[in-house]
Parts: structure tokens; sequence; C-alpha cells
């Protein structure tokens, strides 16, 4: 069959679209411009340039690469897998999977409340090397040292 | 359309469906809810690393130096164009032009070897300092400044569970796209006359780069969280 010189057709025989190839090009550089901004944004301390205060700033910067990663995750989503021209039962499952990310990180809640890592034992520090109670108000998740009895912190296995 | 093949016509439309569009549409969605599950499978290990980093902001940060971004940056452009190059060659499967499909398939996995090579040697550089998780983890302290090690054992952990993770993906997609290039050489009907077998691997491939979107930022460009508050502290 003769190669279409035509920019975009509709193939009836087929049931789908052909793009034209600057559809590609313009997603690509769209891509490549965004993978140099993810570089350029991490060497510099967005909360510094703005004069916020540091902790924000490390926030934000968090924050932009985070923002880019997920503009870029759309771009490729939408033009590259074809998902903008795709049916509305295929639209639904493509989106299902990233609905299930934020479900997934309802479960971080439960983890990052809890007082110790989620080791059995480790109240009574019989598995001192893998358990590791948190010493609670510790920013760095600090651990209570072998052979220490973690008193203060330790809550009552009833509790829990 | 298509020739006899040993005396039986070859038909793209299979007898189960009304149509291409409703065939194509089975395809699409079989694929996506395939590619769901890989969503779930690496969120899981998502979930963690954000867990830990939360916890371990000042330490992790004194492990993540440990690697090179500029290695990184190269696998991020590699796979970008390892993705442009597999969206074209779906195009050109659209087109039935053989020899411009085989080209772009051959490029794609030009770029996921290179990836490979790339990695191995970042793989081989921490495995030589050591900084493999289990038994043998024997950092060298002073390139720590004094970062608890247990934590940047952890960091090391999820770097290698992840990235590693990642990596069989990227051997998964050379051994899928090499077979399905071997069928383009061959000038199997399967791919020539339908594009959805190439359109299905390219959706996995994209994945896989989707996957290192957002591995990069994560292990490769964090910022410092201590940053102007007098440096050190932690």
């Amino acid at each position: 069959m003769a190669k279409s010189p035509l920019a975009a057709v509709h193939d009836d025989h087929g049931g789908h679209h052909i793009h034209a190839n600057s559809m590609y090009v313009k997603t690509g550089l769209a891509l490549a411009v965004l993978m140099v901004a993810t570089i350029v944004a991490a060497q510099v301390d967005i909360g510094h340039k703005l004069g916020l205060n540091t902790q924000l700033g490390y926030y934000l910067n968090n924050f932009v690469a985070l923002a880019i990663a997920a503009i870029k995750t759309y771009i490729v989503v939408m033009f590259f897998m074809h998902v903008k021209w795709i049916s509305s039962l295929g639209k639904m499952f493509a989106l299902l999977g990233f609905f299930f990310i934020p479900v997934l990180f309802s479960v971080w809640t439960d983890f990052y409340f809890r007082q110790h890592e989620p080791v059995a034992h480790w109240y009574n520090n019989d598995y001192v090397e893998s358990a590791t109670p948190r010493i609670i108000g510790s920013t760095d998740g600090a651990k209570i040292p072998a052979g220490e009895e973690n008193t203060q912190n330790r809550i009552p296995k009833s509790v829990w | 359309m298509a020739h006899a093949a040993h005396g039986d016509e070859f038909n793209v439309l299979k007898f189960q469906y009304e149509d291409m569009d409703q065939q194509n549409d089975s395809y699409i969605v079989g694929m996506w809810t395939f590619l769901v599950t890989e969503i779930m499978f690496f969120g899981m290990l998502f979930l963690t690393y954000s867990l830990y980093r939360t916890n371990y902001q000042n330490d992790w940060f004194k492990a993540h130096e440990q690697l090179d971004w500029k290695l990184g940056g190269l696998n991020t452009a590699n796979l970008l164009l390892s993705s442009f190059l597999m969206a074209t060659a779906v195009r050109q499967a659209q087109l039935k032009d053989r020899i411009g499909v085989l080209v772009r398939l051959g490029g794609v996995l030009a770029c996921a070897f290179g990836f490979l090579v790339i990695k191995y040697i970042e793989y081989s550089g921490k495995y030589e300092h050591h900084l493999f998780p289990g038994p043998g983890f024997a950092p060298e302290v002073s390139h720590f400044h004094g970062a608890n090690l247990d934590h940047v054992q952890l960091f090391f952990g999820l770097y290698f569970a992840m990235t590693g993770l990642h990596g069989v993906h990227v051997l998964v997609g050379i051994l899928v796209i090499g077979a399905l290039a071997l069928m383009w050489l061959k000038g199997k009907k399967i791919v020539t006359e339908d594009y959805i077998p190439t359109e299905l691997v390219g959706l996995y491939w994209h994945f896989v780069d989707i996957v290192w979107i957002f591995l990069y930022p994560l292990f490769y460009l964090m910022p410092n969280p201590s940053v102007g508050s007098g440096g050190g502290s932690h």
C-alpha cells in the first residue's frame, strides 16, 4: 500500500486516526523543554529567590519538581499514548490508574502517624536491629539506641 | 485487503467484533487495565518512598548526593528520545511503512540498551562503594556528613528496589519490542495489516518512560532541606 503523504487522514478501513508528524515532534519538544526545566528548577533555591522562609522554599522546590513531572505525564498520556483520541471507555480506564494513586496515599497517613516502624515486637526491644521506635517530636526520625528502654514514648500495648 | 495465506484469508477484523472501532477499543481498554495494575504496583513503592523521605529528609538528602544527576539526566533524555521514536513507529505502522517501523524500533532498542548500560555503570559504582543494602552495606562514613547510616541504607534500599524494578521493565520492553521488530522484519500479517500490536507495545513503553519521569526528580534532584538555615544541621 502506498504511503500517504497527507498530514492527517481518517482511515475508514482501520477505524483510527493517523496524526501529523508535527504533532509527535511538538510533543517531543515540549517534553525536552520540561526535562531541562526540571533540572534547572532543581539547581535553584526557589524560596531564596522569592525571599520566602527556607522551609517553604524547600516545599516549593519539591512541588515544582512534581508539578513538572505531572505535566510531562499528562503530555505523554494524552499525545504519545493517544488517550486524547480514544473512546470514553478507554479514557475511563486510563484515568482509573491515576485515580488509585490518591487512594493508595490515604494509607500513607496511617503509617505517617504511627509512632513506631511497622515491625513486630519493637516495644520489648527483642528485635532492636530491625525494630525502630521513633522518638516523638523528632523530625529526623531518630531511633531509640540499642539496649535502652523506650519508657518515655512507649505506647501501652493495649492501646494499639 | 490481505492476500491468501496457506489457502485461507487473513482477516484483520476478528469474528467476535462488530467493526474495527470496537475491536481496537477492546484491545486498548485491555492494555490500560494492565497498566492500571502496573501503576498500583509502582504506586506502592512511591508510597513507601514518600513516607521515609518525609521522615528522614536530611539524611536522605545527604544519601542522594552519592547519585550522579548527570547520568540520571542522560537516561531521562534517552527514554524521552525512545518514547518519541516509539510514538512515530506506531504512526508508520498505521501507514503500513515496514522499513519506517523497523528503523524506529531499532532506535528504541538502541536507546533501551543505552539506558541499561548507564544503569549498569551507576549500579557497579554503588556496589564498589558498598552502598548496596544488606550485610555488605559498609559506606564510607565521612561521605555522609553525620547522617544516620540506617536511614542512608533505607534510601539505597528503595533506590535499588525502585530503579531495579524499573530496569526490569526496560529489560522486558527490550524483549517485547525485539519480538515485535522481528515480526515486522518477517512481514507477519498480524503486525503489518493491523497497527494495534505496535500501538499496545508502544503504550507499555510510554508507561516505562512515565515511571522514570517521576524517579528522576525524586532520587537525583532532591532539594536541600536545610539550605540557608545555617547548613549541616540535622
